[in-house]
């Protein structure tokens, strides 16, 4: 094995255990706890077992391999002639102009204001200076959806969980394919140098461009 | 003058290369074994010796290994750094040891302030070796190497097969 100095080799040790305890990076190694690692958590190094080893070769190739990225979802506008393509091929729109007719308005009536909504969207579909839901604005986003939400808590207009469904997955522009990132060992070792030998003599190395199961269990015992 | 040599070892381990060592001052580190798509490693600061007054030619030779098949063309990036101590000015911004960078990493931007000696190529969609000379001429007697590896695959995990050699050329030896 690569004979790194000590202070290379405990400055890489440290980077490693921030790697596997960080909140950003440690759900990548969910199914993997400390102790798998051979570690008890208090210095003590817990004693070697199979189960370790295969932990270690496991946390090896997760080091070692490129991580994708799955991109973040971007919003996008709905234009209202989309969701009432949609309504009207589902029957929504008939069923709601029935709901909103038996429905009486009252002062204390909790379901005045899904059935106000009600009303204003038929009024919207039935020909309008509306042309888009702002979707693409998370705060609007949140309210016209929470406005349907309230239609489907109700049953009202035959809207259920799996209509909202539909209707957020129109507010999501297709998705950019997942991108891939640097593998962690990378990360874990950026920057971390070797140290140089007196004058005319050489130095010692820093830490290897790839984690190997001997390098972690000695970095980990 | 006798002309001296520097190998610079790119294993993992410590290796004197007996035909080169004549009178070198040492062999230096460079952990290439294994690098990443995308990551960079600068070597060891090396001492070129003392030299005649002026400037001296290096022959750099340079032999890399892909680990597994890159893209006909794709290239690892061979950069020089002249050592001077000023934090203002590259030499004194780079480590004087064996360091390695990520994929995307502030440093591996270190490059851009660095002169491109040249780059190994993939002939052809191979994993190689493949291996190239650059001539540098430099008035330092102290310098480093940075290596990018701009393929989409590591280089080869293997401590022998990539090699550098930096080999003095006397102008009155020519």
């Amino acid at each position: 094995m690569t004979r790194m100095h000590s202070t290379t080799f405990e400055d890489l040790r440290a980077r490693l255990l921030t790697e596997l305890t960080d909140a950003a990076t440690a759900p990548r190694y969910a199914g993997l706890g400390l102790a798998d690692f051979g570690l008890t958590g208090t210095g003590q190094a817990a004693p070697a077992s199979p189960g370790s080893i295969a932990a270690l070769e496991g946390l090896a190739v997760l080091l070692n391999e490129p991580v994708v990225v799955a991109a973040a979802p971007v919003y996008q506008d709905v234009p209202v002639s989309t969701v009432e393509g949609y309504m009207r091929l589902r029957t929504h729109i008939a069923r709601l102009t029935r709901w909103v007719a038996a429905t009486p308005l009252d002062q204390d009536d909790a379901n005045n204001g899904p059935r106000d909504f009600a009303a204003e969207l038929l009024d919207m579909m039935a020909g309008g200076n509306v042309g888009v839901f702002q979707t693409s604005v998370p705060a609007k986003r949140a309210a016209i959806l929470g406005a349907f939400g309230s239609l489907a808590a109700l049953g009202a207009g035959g809207f259920s969980a799996q209509s909202i469904a539909d209707l957020e997955a129109m507010t999501i522009a297709p998705s950019t394919p997942p991108e891939t990132a640097p593998h962690r060992w990378q990360w874990v070792i950026d920057g971390l140098s070797g140290v140089p030998g007196p004058p005319g003599q050489r130095g010692l190395p820093g830490p290897p461009n790839v984690a190997d199961v001997d390098l972690l269990a000695e970095l980990l015992a | 003058m006798t002309a001296v040599p520097v190998l610079l070892n790119t294993g993992a381990r410590t290796v004197v290369g007996d035909a080169f060592s004549g009178d070198l001052p040492a062999d230096f580190f460079m952990t290439l074994s294994g690098l990443a798509a995308g990551a960079a490693r600068v070597s060891e600061q090396f001492d070129l010796n003392i030299g005649p007054p002026g400037p001296m030619i290096h022959r750099v030779w340079v032999r890399l290994q892909w680990a597994a098949t890159p893209a006909a063309d794709a290239v690892a990036e061979v950069y020089w750094c002249d050592w001077d101590n000023n934090a203002s000015w590259p030499g004194g911004q780079l480590p004087t040891s064996d360091t390695g960078y990520a994929s995307g990493s502030a440093g591996v931007s270190k490059a851009k302030s660095l002169p491109m000696i040249g780059v190994i190529q993939a002939e052809t969609a191979a994993v190689g070796p493949f291996s190239r000379w650059f001539d540098v001429t430099t008035w330092s007697r102290y310098g480093s190497l940075m290596i990018v590896n701009r393929a989409a695959v590591a280089l080869a995990t293997n401590n022998d097969i990539h090699r550098i050699i930096i080999e003095p050329k006397w102008i009155e030896g020519q």
